[in-house]
């Protein structure tokens, strides 16, 4: 068994795609906008001491904070 | 048929070219409309050209039927329970340069079986990146008329919107219940009924509960999941375009979110807006300034000597013009919100600010209010409800009027201008360092303000935050002018009428009275000021702020100026000019006032007390109001007020009582 990574663990540039959600909160707004477990992104930019990270999906981009993130589980 | 009972209502996500439709379709004759009990910019617009008086709805942008926020929830349920009268027609705004994502609320909206058109708008942004759309798939798909347009010239306009009423007045056939998985069917059929529509089923999964089984949350997410697909599918038949022509323009994020450039960015316009604020806009306020004195000065000579006549030179015209003359100040600072706004720059910062905002329990989406609250806490308060979070949002109403508003600058330039040297020090100006430093006051109080609150305010629910970046778009001009023209009338009518009010309603209260001594009372005597009701107010509080450094007078002031701050000032010159009859300058005329006991009233304890009490102390009846409005609790709004008041009060006093 590889161990999970969390969204949060990556770096700006590096591409992934979505495992599975953690919190239903974060689940739902990604959901709603059409990113959904399997989605691809890639990591955009992250801002100082743990902020949002900015996040493309496909064509769109998003940002979320590093600790809705940590719920992200990815590859 | 009817001629008041046609609308039309733009229905679409944010960024779609919605309100440039709307400001192409009616032009300057719109109105901000609130929905019942709430204030939320709903705008309202007059169709050019309808020979049926057709109205046009502009509603606030949303991304889902399913609302994640306070202002989300508010469209949508506008459009459930006032939307469906007959004549009314959902206009359904998709962008065509980013298809995919507007079209999920565009299927949502089908669903409600109302009479609806779909459409496209930034069809000329579409083109430059040669995507080319296949309408009929979307005609076929959805069953309604597909138009496709471009905001920005004139095919909105070439449109028959009355026709296109006309022809859709019938329910929309309703579809199969694709947005239900099958195998939760059977159990919605049970729990709803055979035969529910979109609107049973999205309030009847609203709550988080578990029926039998079926969790709602399950429902809501095999929703999306299932129209997204559908979606998906849709687009990749309607639009031909590579690849490289769907990307988009994200290139200016590169330094715009850039973990150091970024924030030194932010703060250089930041340092830009306040330059433009108070340096630009004071040519045209020293104009407004003397064009006033003029008309008072002018209006009391031509004026036949009265009561009534008074009333009009000396409290209307210096009220009136108290308004007025921040008009360049609010126009320049709404200006360079909409450019940052309809850019998409605005998104940016929210981005930015989090994670330091999120110390203070407020959100990155405060940081829109807290800017705007340095114009004015009215509009920077109703700007919280894009907060998702109730206690940001709450921190954030809190706090915000902490923040120097434009109506603090009179107070605070007439009271530093008494007490510091008009000197200059190389580039340094010494009152305009003063007036700074009183900024930093506002912004630390208001951060340290937020900081207790977040300790004390306790909260169940998670906090999440999931923004969209937006493309960056060159802003629509016109749109821009319209807003800034739209927000400085908002101000000129609705605070201005509190302002006109409060100054006619203190010429009064200070004219008016009875006297102690009876003997000589005469129906023509003169009632002087301290025998007046207003001097009577101010003597009942002397003993509470004498501990402050002020006298009765300065009482009367801050009474009066409960109803707004500019009021002080005004209020201060009325008193004075009834006093004296020489004509002078304000401020000279208030260093020469003496106590009784031959010392000056206006030391510089009492000044620095002054200003510290104006910081802090909530003198806006229209912030009462909308905070009212916005929390719709009474507690907070008390909470609000009083804490505002003990720290005014606290500071005023130390700093009085340690100077003196």
């Amino acid at each position: 068994m590889v161990a999970m990574k969390s969204l949060s663990q990556y770096q700006p540039q590096k591409k992934g795609k979505i495992l599975s959600f953690l919190d239903e909160h974060v689940a739902q707004l990604l959901i709603d906008r059409g990113i959904t477990l399997g989605s691809y992104f890639r990591i955009v930019s992250r801002t100082p001491f743990k902020g949002p990270l900015v996040v493309d999906f496909e064509s769109q981009r998003i940002s979320l904070r590093y600790s809705d993130a940590k719920n992200i589980e990815v590859e | 048929m009817e001629e008041t009972s046609r609308r039309l209502i733009l229905v679409g996500n944010p960024n779609t070219g919605k309100s440039t439709l709307f400001n192409k379709l009616c032009g300057l004759k719109q109105k901000t409309g609130n929905f019942p009990g709430v204030t939320v910019d709903k705008k309202i617009g007059n169709l050019k050209g309808s020979s049926f008086g057709t109205k046009v709805i502009d509603l606030p942008g949303i991304n889902s039927l399913r609302p994640q926020s306070p202002d989300e929830k508010l469209v949508r349920n506008f459009i459930f329970d006032q939307v469906g009268a007959k004549g009314d027609l959902i206009v359904a705004i998709a962008s065509a340069k980013d298809l995919k994502r507007s079209l999920f609320l565009i299927d949502q909206l089908r669903d409600l079986n109302l009479p609806m058109v779909l459409v496209l708008t930034m069809n000329d942004l579409a083109e430059k990146k040669s995507i080319v759309i296949n309408k009929n798939e979307l005609e076929t798909y959805f069953s309604v008329p597909v138009h496709i347009i471009s905001a920005r010239d004139n095919s909105p306009i070439a449109l028959d919107w009355d026709g296109l009423i006309d022809e859709n007045t019938q329910p929309l056939a309703p579809r199969n219940a694709h947005y239900v998985a099958e195998d939760q069917m059977t159990f919605v059929t049970e729990t709803l009924k055979e035969n529910f529509t979109y609107k049973e089923f999205i309030l009847q999964t609203e709550e988080k509960q578990v029926i039998e089984g079926v969790k709602n949350r399950d429902l809501r997410q095999n929703e999306a999941i299932l129209r997204h697909r559908k979606i998906g599918e849709l687009v990749d038949r309607t639009i031909i375009g590579s690849e490289e022509d769907l990307l988009m323009n994200h290139r200016l994020d590169k330094y715009f979110l850039h973990p150091i450039f970024g924030y030194l960015i932010f703060f250089g316009l930041l340092f830009v807006i306040f330059q433009a604020v108070f340096w630009l806009a004071a040519y045209p306020m020293d104009w407004i300034d003397e064009k006033f004195a003029w008309l008072s000065a002018y209006a009391q000579e031509i004026l036949p000597n009265g009561y009534f006549y008074d009333l009009i030179s000396q409290g209307l015209i210096p009220g009136i013009g108290g308004v007025v003359i921040f008009v360049p100040q609010i126009a320049i600072l709404f200006f360079l919100f909409a450019l940052m706004e309809e850019s998409g720059y605005m998104q940016r910062v929210v981005v930015l600010a989090d994670r330091s905002m999120q110390r203070f329990g407020m959100s990155g989406k405060s940081v829109i209010p807290l800017i705007s609250g340095m114009a004015c806490a009215i509009p920077a308060i109703m700007a919280t409800r894009t907060i998702q979070h109730p206690k940001e949002r709450l921190i954030t109403i809190l706090v915000t009027p902490l923040l120097t508003c434009s109506a603090r600058i009179p107070v605070y330039v007439i009271l530093i201008a008494i007490i510091i040297p008009d000197k200059s020090y190389g580039i340094v100006h010494l009152q305009g360092l003063v007036l700074m430093a009183m900024y930093v006051f506002g912004i630390l109080m208001a951060l340290i303000s937020a900081f207790v609150l977040k300790l004390i305010i306790k909260t169940k629910e998670k906090s999440v935050f999931v923004i969209d970046l937006p493309e960056y778009l060159w802003p629509d001009w016109k749109s821009i002018g319209i807003y800034v023209w739209d927000k400085c009338k908002a101000f000129l009518f609705n605070a201005g009428k509190i302002i006109v009010l409060a100054s006619i309603v203190l010429y009064v209260l200070a004219t008016t009275g009875y006297s102690d001594n009876t003997s000589s009372g005469g129906v023509d005597s003169e009632i002087s000021l301290n025998e007046s009701y207003l001097g009577r107010m101010g003597q009942s509080i002397e003993p509470i702020i004498e501990p402050l450094g002020y006298d009765w007078k300065i009482g009367v002031a801050i009474i009066s100026s409960i109803a707004a701050r500019e009021v002080f000032v005004g209020t201060l010159a009325t008193i004075y000019s009834i006093e004296s009859e020489d004509e002078m300058k304000i401020k000279d005329r208030l260093v020469q006032q003496k106590h009784d006991n031959g010392s000056n009233v206006f030391t510089f304890a009492t000044c620095i007390s002054l200003l510290l009490f104006y910081a802090f102390s909530l003198q806006c009846i229209s912030t009462i109001a909308i905070t009212y409005k916005e929390t719709n609790s009474i507690k907070w709004t008390s909470i609000q007020f009083i804490y505002m008041l003990v720290l005014a009060y606290l500071s005023s006093l130390i700093a009085y009582q340690i100077l003196s």
